[in-house]
């Protein structure tokens, strides 16, 4: 029997697309509103490519293979991220804040707020204008990195999992049957 | 203790930390601990957009996550204390894969309808069907989870130095 594939090239592939997914402005907005998705997202892709390399002489993959390949797929999207969220601040600047910034602008002039909520979104404004000016520091990147290396691998294993779940256990064959003696 | 119990156990503490860090920023803020509380805010930043307007309020200051996110949490937690009085720990079998999307598909219908402008979504819709994903998914997970686990130890046993000389030791006694 062949030994099983592999797990680095999966795993890339699941981390590009995470690093993609969180590191890029306004898509990892969208990661936030689907509340990490796309993360867990990332972990389920990397083992479906993985469960792809595999052919009929390898031993099967195993719920072990997905845990690995999740969190191992997690930690490369948090590098990879974090790499694209400071190249994107360099180039496009905080645009992801800036965009917030008109939104709430935009739902502050409708006048349709309460004077209570009113005054929150006025003290989320100002705050994400602070923070525009002031640009980005090496504290913020650091921290950022940090906690996204313990989340990412945390939600990319229950992505992992889930499509173990989905797609990742093999029926077992039948064997064929003996022919009949007469 | 068997290692399948001490898992889930680990497993529960460690949702429950997640449980209480959600609560912890705005209870923190509030005692004036801010330093800390924003410290957990940035934390589940990272996951969470953390709108003002989506999210549960406690002593005036809004929660780690949003609604949405928080009924997950919070369902998952409950679905995980209530797993083991439904289930066995050791039984490795999953639900099938109509129970994910029996799970999932409410919370998906919800988030689309809602950005696609036809139907808006309020804030039971999204404790429903947030706490619909939330409980459903330990049963679909914990078990995956225990059985990589056990898995991996299993290997790492038979892999270490060490483990061969102790079954030969024991054979020799």
């Amino acid at each position: 029997m062949h030994e099983k594939p592999s797990k680095l090239r999966a795993a890339l592939i699941g981390g590009i697309i995470c690093g993609i997914i969180t590191g890029l402005p306004v898509i990892s907005i969208l990661n936030k509103c689907c509340c990490c998705g796309g993360v867990m997202l990332c972990g389920l892709t990397s083992l479906y490519l993985y469960k792809k390399e595999f052919n009929d002489e390898m031993p099967p993959l195993e719920s072990s293979d997905a845990l690995v390949l999740g969190i191992i797929a997690g930690l490369a999207g948090a590098l990879i991220g974090t790499v694209i969220e400071i190249l994107s601040n360099f180039i496009l600047g905080p645009i992801d804040k800036q965009i917030v910034i008109k939104l709430l602008s935009w739902v502050e002039s409708r006048g349709t707020l309460p004077p209570d909520t009113l005054n929150k979104v006025d003290e989320m404004i100002e705050v994400l204008q602070k923070s525009v000016e002031q640009g980005i520091k090496l504290k913020e990147i650091f921290s950022d990195l940090l906690f996204s290396l313990i989340l990412y691998p945390i939600f990319s294993m229950l992505g992992g999992l889930i499509g173990y779940g989905i797609f990742g256990k093999k029926k077992p064959t039948v064997p064929p049957m003996p022919p009949m003696q007469q | 203790m068997k290692l399948s119990i001490r898992l889930y156990r680990y497993f529960t503490v460690f949702v429950s930390l997640w449980c209480i860090g959600i609560l912890a920023a705005p209870l923190l803020k509030h005692a004036g601990w801010t330093q800390i509380a924003d410290m957990l805010y940035s934390f589940f930043s990272r996951v969470c957009h953390q709108d003002d307007a989506r999210s549960f309020h406690v002593e005036g200051e809004k929660i780690g996550v949003c609604i949405r996110c928080s009924a997950i949490y919070f369902g998952f937690f409950l679905g995980l204390i209530t797993l083991p009085l439904s289930r066995a720990l050791k039984r490795k079998n999953v639900p099938a894969i109509g129970f994910f999307l029996f799970a999932v598909l409410p919370m998906v219908v919800d988030v689309v309808l809602n950005a696609a402008g036809i139907q808006a979504s309020t804030t039971m819709t999204r404790v429903i069907t947030g706490a619909l994903f939330g409980i459903s998914m330990p049963w679909f997970i914990v078990p995956i989870f225990i059985e990589a686990c056990l898995q991996l130890n299993s290997r790492n046993k038979n892999h270490s130095p060490d483990a061969g000389v102790i079954r030969y030791a024991r054979k020799t006694q």
